[in-house]
């Protein structure tokens, strides 16, 4: 499915468009050492119970598991190790301490200072996405040089708008011009006036956006750049 | 040895040693924990589907097989490009002088996504580039933390806040010409998208 997002332009005109990825073919592959494709494989390790503090509890003491284990191999389930896991063939659960599968789950939200030290911890509340075909995000009117922009954000992920049909490629070919024609960037954000993060999908990461935009004849590029962090040192 | 960033221009060295930045160490950071009743918390286990086995953190070895089901150690794979050639390893670029190139526009950053930010301590600087960088200027030279199949571009620029290289990833975009057909509607930029519970 296309990723829509609806946006607005400095008319207060507001559309919904496709949001595209940038598209890098891979450079390279991995292969074996004589040529051969290689495949990436998910295999069972070891076994519950079988590991070292299992071992221990069932041997008794170091002396009698390195006997056991120069007698056998106790710390292998031959049944299991070895085997290849497919997607199907398992489901995610919780585990308590003592082993015991959970089957009613709490969610805490528990936040970290940046020195890793816990300063909060509460029920878990869903962060809804706040970027979709419905919500128009507001136009701004809050422009940045792109040399701003580049010296105090890092701009970690980009997509394109793209145009779904022939008033939309004019709508966001206008606003590419705008944007190129003053040489800056617009402030995206959601919320009313622009001011929350763009939240692309439930509980995603947060983001400013920068739209930039670059004319070229009759074509155009309109970029979203997102950024999560500025450039600043920690303290 | 302290890991430094290390480049030429004019016949200059410039030498800054490196320290990750991260949203983490800047605001902290928000996570989802799951808990049982009592509070305690719980870890992700993997049941598999006939009962045989409930695998917890570390049970589980993701590895490399041949067409013969036989694992290949990860020194022993070597890369390919698109027609088959091998392709070299890049040693890391730390403590080696790479060539620096510019003053680049800010465009030439905004085509590239940044993937990792290190602040730089300056331990040697040609007068020069210290110069240019406090006036805004961006330069451009190549990185690679630990070597590996390629390297990538890194920025180098300067903000009130001290000097620092953004590592980045080319990310071209083509031109829109209204005969260009409409989006792909298979594409889904955040498909791929972390959980990340952290909000400003």
């Amino acid at each position: 499915m296309p990723r829509l997002i609806r946006i607005t332009d400095a008319a207060r005109r507001d559309t919904s468009v496709v949001m595209e990825r940038t598209r890098r073919p891979p450079r390279w592959r991995l292969v074996g050492p004589d040529g051969g494709d290689v495949d990436y494989a998910t295999l069972v390790k070891t076994t519950e119970g079988r590991d070292y503090a299992g071992l221990l509890a069932r041997f008794g003491d170091d002396d009698a598991l390195a006997d056991a284990l120069v007698a056998g191999d106790p710390e292998l389930d031959l049944e299991l190790v070895g085997r290849r896991l497919e997607g199907e063939d398992s489901d995610r659960v919780w585990v308590k301490d003592d082993g015991a599968i959970l089957y009613s789950v709490r969610y805490l939200r528990v936040t970290t200072d940046p020195n890793g030290d816990e300063v909060g911890r509460e029920d878990f509340v869903t962060v809804e996405a706040t970027v979709n075909e419905d919500a128009a995000l507001p136009w701004t009117g809050r422009l940045y040089p792109k040399d701003e922009v580049v010296h105090r954000f890092a701009l970690v992920r980009k997509v394109m708008l793209h145009h779904v049909d022939g008033l939309t490629f004019d709508f966001l070919r206008d606003i590419a011009t705008t944007l190129a024609e003053a040489d800056k960037m617009a402030l995206v954000g959601s919320g009313a006036r622009g001011a929350q993060p763009l939240v692309f999908q439930a509980n995603g990461t947060p983001y400013r956006g920068f739209l930039e935009g670059r004319v070229d004849g009759d074509r155009f590029r309109l970029v979203l750049h997102l950024s999560n962090f500025e450039l600043k040192r920690p303290a | 040895m302290a890991r430094e960033i290390v480049v030429g221009r004019d016949g200059a060295t410039s030498r800054f040693g490196i320290e990750r930045v991260s949203r983490e160490k800047l605001y902290g950071k928000r996570t989802r924990v799951v808990v049982d009743d009592a509070g305690s918390p719980c870890q992700p286990g993997t049941l598999l589907r006939d009962g045989s086995a409930l695998l917890l953190p570390g049970a589980i070895a993701q590895v490399y097989v041949d067409g013969a089901f036989d694992v290949v150690e990860r020194d022993a794979l070597q890369a390919v490009d698109a027609d088959g050639r091998l392709v070299e390893k890049v040693p890391s670029t730390l403590g080696v002088e790479q060539p620096l190139v510019g003053p680049v526009p800010p465009e030439r950053l905004l085509d590239t996504a940044t993937t990792a930010v290190y602040a730089l301590e300056a331990a040697e600087v040609d007068p020069a580039l210290a110069e240019a960088l406090a006036a805004g200027a961006i330069y451009e030279t190549r990185f690679s933390y630990r070597g590996g199949y390629e390297d990538s571009p890194v920025f180098l620029l300067q903000n009130e806040h001290g000097l620092f290289a953004l590592v980045a990833e080319e990310a071209p975009f083509g031109w829109l010409e209204r005969e260009v057909p409409a989006a792909d509607e298979e594409d889904d930029p955040f498909d791929d998208d972390e959980l990340d519970f952290s909000m400003f």
